[in-house]
């Protein structure tokens, strides 16, 4: 019989705060990636028309962006795609300030036409998006993302208990923005698809943690409520489900892989995101949500005993209220 | 076999079964969204504030007609700018009680005030809000016929959006995306109109308008007198130069696109593409009036929408018209084509704009589908051959029940008329990759179970049963995030959401309840079994 880990006896919680460590280096960096290389946003959110178009023979880019500029659209972006005897290019023009009309795509499509020079060319598609619907979109993928998380949030605290949920989600916030993070330094175009790949990898972020959680709490019952060291509790929940963790998510990853290398051009933003954010998303669940439990209940005990040695008498209060909140 | 396993096999069967027959034949069954069949999704905003304006031109128009039809002079109707009143000028006040029947029975809804003659009628705040709210709605009907008429299988037009002013309109297999949003975007609003002749000119037949807006005015001496407003005619010389031509018209018009009966392409006498068209009887007689007045003078033609009009020809009038009359311009025959429908289907009530637009050709389509079914195939290949070699048999086992869980997916997607989009077709082998998870997540507790010395019976038993709670715990927040993303997107991603919803529901089924029936099956009434492929 196969198996990776017989009996696996990892010590996971002793480097917590090493892995923890990392982690925020990774999620720093990522921000810093966001922040000064910026999202490349895709058409839907920015507006503008795009067409893709397929030539005959080889097309010339450096003629078609002179003819493009001649006829106005200076800002055009003109790529080649696909394999190089395909022929076929994409080119994205913006929106112009105070511009309404939505002839943008057929003016670039005309235009090109007359830049062939007889050449006949075909359309694969075209696509103008006017400003209001970008905004729209964005507003709507935001709300979309928020309410995800505080479902998952809802439903991890009616199942487990509070602070579990906000330990998947964290983790999954995690996952989602080192994910974004290498998205951005990898130059892809955030599109709706990508936003659709994003809010599938939370979801199967926390679906990842919630069976170590699960396990958990059956260890938990199994001991008869005895809980003894926290640490060792979840080490031995982490290692139990260990193979299931690395297993599931290899054959997931599998067929995200297939998907990003297969599934031609128009899917692989959308599938890099899941083939990075599967692997993020795995280390998380072993080194990242198990772990916040440990360091939590750490900094709550230290709270609690900080709060006990400092303020002896006068403030019983407060200390009732630390404790519950501990306890919780 | 014992009574329940029959019972088991019996149910399976029958979904696969009912499952089968949903999906057969596939290309009837399985709809194909428009990235992978090609086609035009549309998203147009129907500009409600500007139905109201229409509503006043149309108001302007009525009472005209009633009071010429009454032989009731005037002197203008007018829509002071910015206003929601028509001012009717210069009627006679003995016939204020003709002037009130002809206000209530054509625009019941106003409110009329009279003062020496004039008459104000004003179009209340409410029925304003109420002709913006139906103005969506007609839209849409309008929409409905003319997409009809361009011969699309199976468009849908529906409304869209919070504040309901939009419209989604997706046409499938479209070859021509250009022309369909003309005739979309076209309010085609026609109306028929005296020309207002400047003071001193005679030669009614043969006087040109100027090219400018103000040489026009100026040939009125600089102001346009009430009633009369001008209209440019643009025409495309051979030589690819535009000229312009600023007719003055008379405000109220003789009729309009909604007194058309039908209409059609048609050919002149001089072989020229026209549109034909009949009118309705009551209609025809104002023609008739109409054309007897204007007789060897110009009368234009003028379409457009509530924000911009245009004069398509201003012929001159050779003979009084009845019901029947024809719309030529420079048409080609397409153009005459499209304006015929257009004018069938009747006037869009309001401006409408694409705010969205996209298109995909079949060629892109089919290599989206090729490129996913390959992507999809060889996803599914290498889990299987992981699982065979992984867990043996019980990997046979996990992928039997993953095969079901593709077909059913399938199934349900045909059942509720869902769409499988390029996005979709990642998301069902991305479900392939999830709901194998539920295999794995049962097999390592067998495992587990296995190592703890159980008999293998209860190892499955055990390994079934604790699986399952944390099945669910796993699908529960899956499906959660998906419904956001259902609730969030829209067309491709909407398919993905819908494919990956369908995929985690069946897939409780496929490995909970199949892969355990297949264990049940094959190890049959045996009472010890030794070893289990796992």
């Amino acid at each position: 019989m196969f198996q990776i880990f017989k009996d696996s006896k990892f010590d996971f919680m002793r480097l917590r705060r090493f892995w923890v460590g990392i982690s925020f280096a990774m999620l720093v960096i990522s921000v810093i990636a966001i922040v000064t290389k910026g999202i490349h946003w895709g058409i839907e959110f920015e507006g503008g028309a795009q067409v893709q178009v397929k030539y005959a023979s080889k097309p010339d880019v450096g003629t078609i962006r002179q003819e493009l500029s001649r006829a106005g659209y200076s800002e055009a972006v003109v790529t080649t795609i696909g394999k190089p005897g395909d022929n076929e290019i994409y080119v994205r023009v913006p929106l112009r300030a105070g511009a309404k009309d939505n002839d943008v795509a057929a003016q670039v499509v005309r235009t090109l036409q007359a830049a062939a020079g007889g050449q006949p060319l075909t359309v694969s598609s075209q696509s103008y998006i006017g400003p209001t619907v970008g905004r729209e979109l964005i507003q709507k993928a935001v709300w979309a993302v928020i309410g995800a998380i505080g479902g998952m949030l809802v439903y991890i605290w009616f199942r487990f208990e509070f602070q579990w949920g906000l330990a998947a989600i964290i983790a999954m916030i995690h996952d989602a923005v080192i994910t974004l993070g290498l998205f951005v330094l990898f130059g892809y175009e955030l599109s709706l698809p990508v936003i659709a790949a994003f809010l599938t990898l939370i979801g199967y972020s926390v679906n990842d943690t919630v069976v170590i959680f699960d396990r958990i709490r059956e260890n938990r019952q199994a001991r008869g409520g005895v809980v003894g060291s926290l640490p060792q509790l979840i080490n031995d929940s982490v290692n139990q489900t260990l193979s299931r963790t690395i297993l599931t998510s290899f054959l997931t990853w599998l067929s995200c892989v297939s998907i990003f290398l297969f599934g031609g051009p128009a899917l692989r933003d959308f599938s890099f995101v899941l083939v990075v954010g599967i692997v993020i998303g795995t280390y998380s669940t072993i080194y990242i949500a198990s772990p916040i439990l440990v360091v939590w209940q750490d900094w709550v005990a230290q709270r609690k005993q900080a709060t006990a040695a400092a303020v002896p008498a006068s403030a019983p209060k407060a200390t009732a209220k630390k404790v519950r909140a501990g306890k919780a | 076999m014992p009574k329940n396993t029959v019972w088991k096999l019996v149910l399976i069967l029958a979904v696969l079964g009912g499952s089968a027959l949903l999906i057969y034949p596939p290309q009837e069954k399985i709809n194909l969204g428009l990235d992978l069949q090609g086609g035009s999704h549309l998203l147009l905003q129907v500009e409600t504030s500007a139905a109201v304006k229409g509503e006043i031109d149309l108001a302007i128009n009525r009472i005209g007609q009633a009071l010429k039809e009454k032989g009731i002079p005037y002197t203008s109707i007018t829509n002071p700018e910015g206003s929601q009143d028509v001012v009717v000028a210069g009627v006679d006040p003995g016939r204020a009680g003709d002037v009130r029947e002809i206000l209530s029975s054509n625009v019941p809804d106003w409110q009329s005030t009279t003062l020496e003659g004039g008459w104000t009628i004003h179009l209340p705040d409410t029925v304003a809000r109420q002709i913006q709210a139906t103005s969506v709605d007609t839209t849409l009907t309008v929409l409905r016929q003319r997409v009809d008429e361009l011969g699309v299988k199976e468009p849908i037009i529906q409304k869209q959006g919070s504040a309901g002013d939009r419209i989604v309109v997706e046409l499938p297999g479209l070859s021509d995306p250009e022309r369909a949003k003309n005739i979309l975007q076209d309010q085609a609003k026609l109306e028929w109109k005296g020309v207002a002749y400047p003071p001193g000119v005679t030669d009614y037949d043969r006087w040109y308008p100027p090219a400018t807006k103000e040489a026009t005015v100026a040939l009125f001496g600089g102001t346009l007198p009430p009633g009369v407003e001008l209209v440019p005619q643009m025409e495309l010389q051979s030589n690819g130069t535009r000229t312009e031509a600023w007719w003055p018209l008379q405000t109220v018009a003789a009729i309009v696109g909604n007194d058309l009966r039908s209409a059609r392409r048609s050919v002149d006498e001089m072989q020229r593409s026209v549109v034909a068209f009949t009118l309705s009887p009551e209609a025809g007689r104002r023609f008739q009036a109409a054309t007897r007045e204007n007789l060897h003078r110009r009368m234009a033609i003028v379409l457009g929408s509530s924000t911009k009009k245009e004069v398509v020809s201003a012929p001159v009038i050779q003979d009084v018209i009845g019901d029947r009359g024809q719309i030529s311009g420079r048409f080609d025959l397409k153009a005459a084509e499209d304006l015929a429908l257009k004018l069938r289907s009747g006037a869009i009530p309001t401006a409408v704009s694409i705010i969205e637009e996209q298109t995909v050709g079949p060629s892109l389509g089919r290599d989206s589908i090729r490129s996913g079914v390959i992507a999809s195939l060889l996803g599914f290949a290498a889990i299987t051959v992981f699982m065979l070699v992984w867990y043996r048999l019980s990997g046979l086992n996990a992928v039997v029940a993953l095969l079901m869980n593709v077909v059913l997916v399938l199934a349900a997607m045909a059942y509720l008329g869902a769409t499988l989009t390029l996005p979709g077709i990642a998301g069902l082998i991305l479900t392939v990759g999830m709901a194998v998870d539920s295999n794995v997540l049962i097999f390592e507790r067998i495992r587990e179970e296995l190592r703890m010395g159980k008999t293998v019976r209860s190892a499955i038993e055990q390994g079934f049963s604790r699986a399952f709670g944390t099945i669910i715990d796993t699908h529960v927040t899956t499906i959660v995030s998906a419904l956001f993303l259902l609730g969030y997107g829209t067309g491709p991603v909407k398919g993905f959401a819908v494919t990956l919803i369908a995929g985690l529901l069946c897939s409780v089924f496929t490995a909970v309840f199949v892969s355990r029936f297949i264990y049940d099956l094959v190890l049959g009434e045996r009472r010890n079994v030794e070893s289990l492929s796992i």
